[in-house]
């Protein structure tokens, strides 16, 4: 474990900032060089990836608590032509697959809320064809294959 | 219906199981379009959002894996970040009364018959936003189901940016500490939980 408070040469981002901006992370409104660095530093450090992981569950706690409703009259049937006439196969993202480095995680289900998350602002297709994993600097999870087909 | 078959249900529409496809919108459809509506605000889009995002479940379920989080979760998250998306580029103003009055109603209380199927957490959850000052909890709402940045909140409710920043952030920070606070009890006492528009 290599937790670490204050600045670390090498490490623009100090837990001090991390705690500031974390949420945004958890969120998904966290964008461009912030995000980048907030990422890097969360990949060091335990605690922050802790607190990032907490918010991320929480946030996404948040949705199951919207009311049901029904759709309209013909929905099933709506959803199953259109996806009848979907010429795309499922296509595995192979969510293991990291491109610049691994996110080391102390539980699985915290790396996936905390990546899950974190790709909610990354502008990245993931029905373009091609294997949208290799775009993404960080991460694993299934959430983030979430935001990921949810984003574009 | 137990989470498993969830699971299940993914990995055959991972194979290409229309059938399975069929049961899971059924089994989800409420859900997913109760929470497109929440944040579009719009029937019409609402299920066109749901649609969609039932399509990218089924597209994209070989990359599902039950052991990093439930289907429903996974599924809401498209839910919602499509939503978003929609209100980005079809809606011209994401501060619209309409829609954020649509959106502060997801926070209210779940009726009793809701409650039965909810988990614990859930109920934890309900009963931390009701310890919430209500404009922490709108704040929350609006950023965190619908998706809204600081700006538009602070646009949506005449406030600086830095009060509704601090407002989102605050709230969150307090709805973990609560929930870490009451991970061992679950007294099942819910108290109202109302956003007001």
């Amino acid at each position: 474990m290599n937790a670490r408070i204050g600045p670390v040469a090498g490490d623009p981002m100090t837990c001090a900032d991390a705690r500031q901006l974390v949420h945004e992370l958890a969120l998904g409104t966290l964008a461009g060089d912030q995000r980048a660095r907030l990422l890097e530093h969360i990949e060091r450090c335990p605690a922050c990836e802790g607190l990032a992981a907490d918010l991320a569950g929480v946030v996404d706690s948040l949705l199951l608590l919207t009311p049901e409703a029904d759709p309209p009259p013909g929905f099933e049937s709506a959803v199953l032509a259109r996806i009848a006439s979907d010429d795309r196969r499922p296509t595995p993202l192979r969510p293991r697959r990291l491109r610049l480095r691994t996110l080391v995680v102390a539980a699985a289900a915290a790396a996936v809320l905390v990546a899950g998350t974190a790709a909610g602002t990354v502008a990245v297709r993931g029905d373009g064809g091609g294997p949208a994993e290799v775009t993404l600097p960080v991460a694993t999870g299934q959430l983030r294959t979430a935001a990921l087909i949810g984003g574009n | 219906m137990e989470p498993g078959d969830d699971d299940a249900l993914m990995a055959a529409m991972a194979a290409g199981d229309h059938g399975a496809v069929a049961l899971f919108v059924r089994r989800h459809q409420r859900q997913v379009y109760g929470l497109a509506l929440s944040v579009v605000g719009d029937p019409a889009t609402a299920e066109d959002v749901s649609q969609e995002a039932f399509t990218r479940a089924w597209r994209h379920a070989a990359s599902f894996d039950a052991r990093r989080g439930s289907a429903t979760t996974w599924l809401l998250t498209i839910t919602r970040n499509l939503a978003i998306d929609a209100i980005r580029l079809r809606r011209s103003d994401p501060t619209d009364p309409v829609t954020m009055a649509s959106l502060l109603g997801a926070a209210r209380t779940p009726e009793p018959s809701d409650l039965a199927v909810a988990s614990a957490d859930q109920r934890r959850l309900v009963q931390a936003l009701g310890r919430l000052p209500v404009e922490q909890r709108r704040a929350v709402v609006l950023a965190a189901i619908g998706g809204r940045t600081g700006d538009e909140i602070s646009k949506a409710e005449g406030i600086p940016l830095g009060t509704a920043k601090t407002r989102i952030r605050t709230a969150l920070l307090r709805l973990r500490a609560d929930l870490a606070r009451f991970a061992d009890t679950d007294d099942g006492a819910l108290p109202p939980v109302v956003v007001e528009p």
